[in-house]
């Protein structure tokens, strides 16, 4: 296993020396501040203010850096044949797009404690209480920002980063609007979105923020069953990735 | 017959069989057939564009080739431990330059599945045999391309390779960063391992190889001893 965090440390050390990353984790903070601004224009429940707006910022922050870095993290290296030196030394491909994944996740792990730290502060300033569906909130949306890398990471296979990112955005919507689609689908409004719509997981499940607002919590099981959900499609693109990256001519 | 097929199969470092391939619809290599004895120096010359790279690339795996097979030391070329006896050194600096020396030969360690007193042991050795020791803790991107390219060099040697691969080692340096190149070169053939080459010096060629594989286009102008090549 040496081999695997080696590449983890490597892609994690890279990711934390991105200088666009840290400017939109500076803009979020920047947002949540605010948000707090905006929360105490309000009169009454100023911390459900916060905890609304914090929570969209804080998704909407990382979701942009898993696109961003899924995007650019294995295309950079082939496009600079940093990789090189890498892959001719003993190890397999899926060892290689396995670690490059999880290096990404941890820095999506690492940016969302820090924003919900940040997101923390705001809520006790604005007198709120911390209600355990927060952390079940964030907990999906950690695992849907995974899932956005590794659906980054495979688009990155085919297309340069910055249209990589764009598909991986309208991918994100698509996915956030999936059962509208199926609705229109099942309702006489067919169109090539409503017959393709299988292949867009339904971002929804992820998405808790009204039950934080009410402080209604998830049963474990019904976690699981979202954190699993999550988990396949992470699962399915990290496959696909591999499949295509097991035989790329680099 | 068996007996014979083994026996030469235990004698050979690599092997090539019938290798093409094609890039963007293009023949970049055409039905290339090679077999290096262990021991032996093969120098690959021809024509920025003749295809030596990208034979370098099939053999180390980066790239696959359309038809043929490649071998290294017996092993298919597709299986990744068939690299665990194979050095690289790319022709340009392709390396972290973020990195100390240090750091970067670690990570090279790490992936090589040394453990940690066997890493520091052999990164120690690397860095004293391209002669950068007191620059360990130095960033690679303070370095000049020649103390990368023994950078490179330093790298491929942690796994103790029987085969090292060295595309354009000469490659922008200059004279006294050739002159290493060169020395070192000899060294490791007086060690009685298999090297492999890409130049455009005629005369690194000449002093160094067993054996000179001319690629013209794509396809071999020649494969043999190095006396038959001079002729």
């Amino acid at each position: 296993m040496r081999p695997f965090y080696a590449i983890v440390k490597a892609t994690l050390q890279s990711l934390l020396r991105e200088r666009i990353l840290y400017n939109v984790i500076f803009v979020a903070i920047f947002l949540l501040a605010i948000g707090y601004l905006a929360a105490l224009l309000v009169y009454g429940h100023q911390d459900r203010v916060m905890l609304d707006f914090g929570i969209m910022i804080n998704s909407l922050s990382v979701f942009f850096i898993a696109a961003s870095a899924g995007a650019r993290m294995v295309k950079q290296e082939i496009d600079q044949r940093t990789l090189y030196p890498t892959l001719v030394k003993p190890i397999s491909r899926v060892t290689y797009y396995f670690a490059k994944w999880l290096g990404i996740a941890l820095f999506l792990g690492l940016n969302l404690i820090l924003l919900t730290l940040v997101l923390m502060g705001g809520l006790h300033l604005t007198g709120g209480a911390i209600h355990g569906v927060l952390f079940q909130a964030l907990s999906l949306t950690w695992v849907e920002s995974m899932m956005i890398a590794a659906a980054a990471l495979l688009s990155s296979l085919f297309f340069t980063s910055s249209l990589t990112v764009m598909c991986t955005l309208a991918f994100l919507f698509i996915a956030h609007n999936r059962e509208q689609i199926q609705f229109l689908n099942e309702h006489g409004q067919a169109t090539l979105l409503g017959r393709i719509q299988f292949i867009f997981p339904k971002a929804q499940y992820f998405l808790l923020d009204t039950r934080v607002y009410y402080d209604l919590g998830l049963s474990t099981a019904e976690w699981i069953q979202r954190a699993g959900y999550g988990a396949i499609w992470i699962l399915f693109f990290l496959l696909i990735g591999n499949a295509v990256f097991y035989r790329k001519n680099l | 017959m068996s007996d014979a097929k083994n026996e030469l199969a235990v004698k050979l470092a690599l092997k090539v069989d019938e290798v093409s391939i094609s890039l963007a619809k293009k023949e970049i290599l055409h039905q290339i057939s090679v077999a290096l004895e262990k021991g032996k120096t093969l120098a690959v010359v021809g024509h920025n564009g003749a295809g030596k790279t990208t034979l370098f690339h099939i053999i180390l795996g980066l790239k696959f080739a359309t038809k043929g097979t490649i071998e290294l030391f017996g092993k298919s070329s597709f299986d990744s431990k068939s690299r665990e006896q194979v050095g690289y050194v790319p022709e340009r600096p392709y390396l972290y330059d973020y990195d100390s020396l240090e750091g970067a030969l670690f990570y090279f360690s790490n992936l090589l599945n040394l453990d940690k007193a066997e890493a520091t042991t052999r990164v120690k050795s690397a860095i004293e045999q391209v002669g950068l020791a007191g620059r360990e803790k130095d960033k690679l991107k303070t370095f000049s391309k020649g103390m990368l390219q023994r950078t490179l060099i330093a790298q491929s040697l942690l796994g103790k390779p029987e085969l090292l691969i060295l595309d354009e080692p000469m490659s922008g340096l200059d004279p006294g960063g050739r002159e290493f190149v060169r020395q070192w070169m000899h060294t490791w053939k007086a060690s009685g391992k298999t090297l492999i080459f890409s130049t455009h010096t005629l005369e690194d060629v000449s002093l160094v190889a067993d054996y000179v594989l001319a690629l013209e286009q794509g396809k071999i102008q020649y494969f043999g001893p190095l006396e038959g090549w001079k002729a």
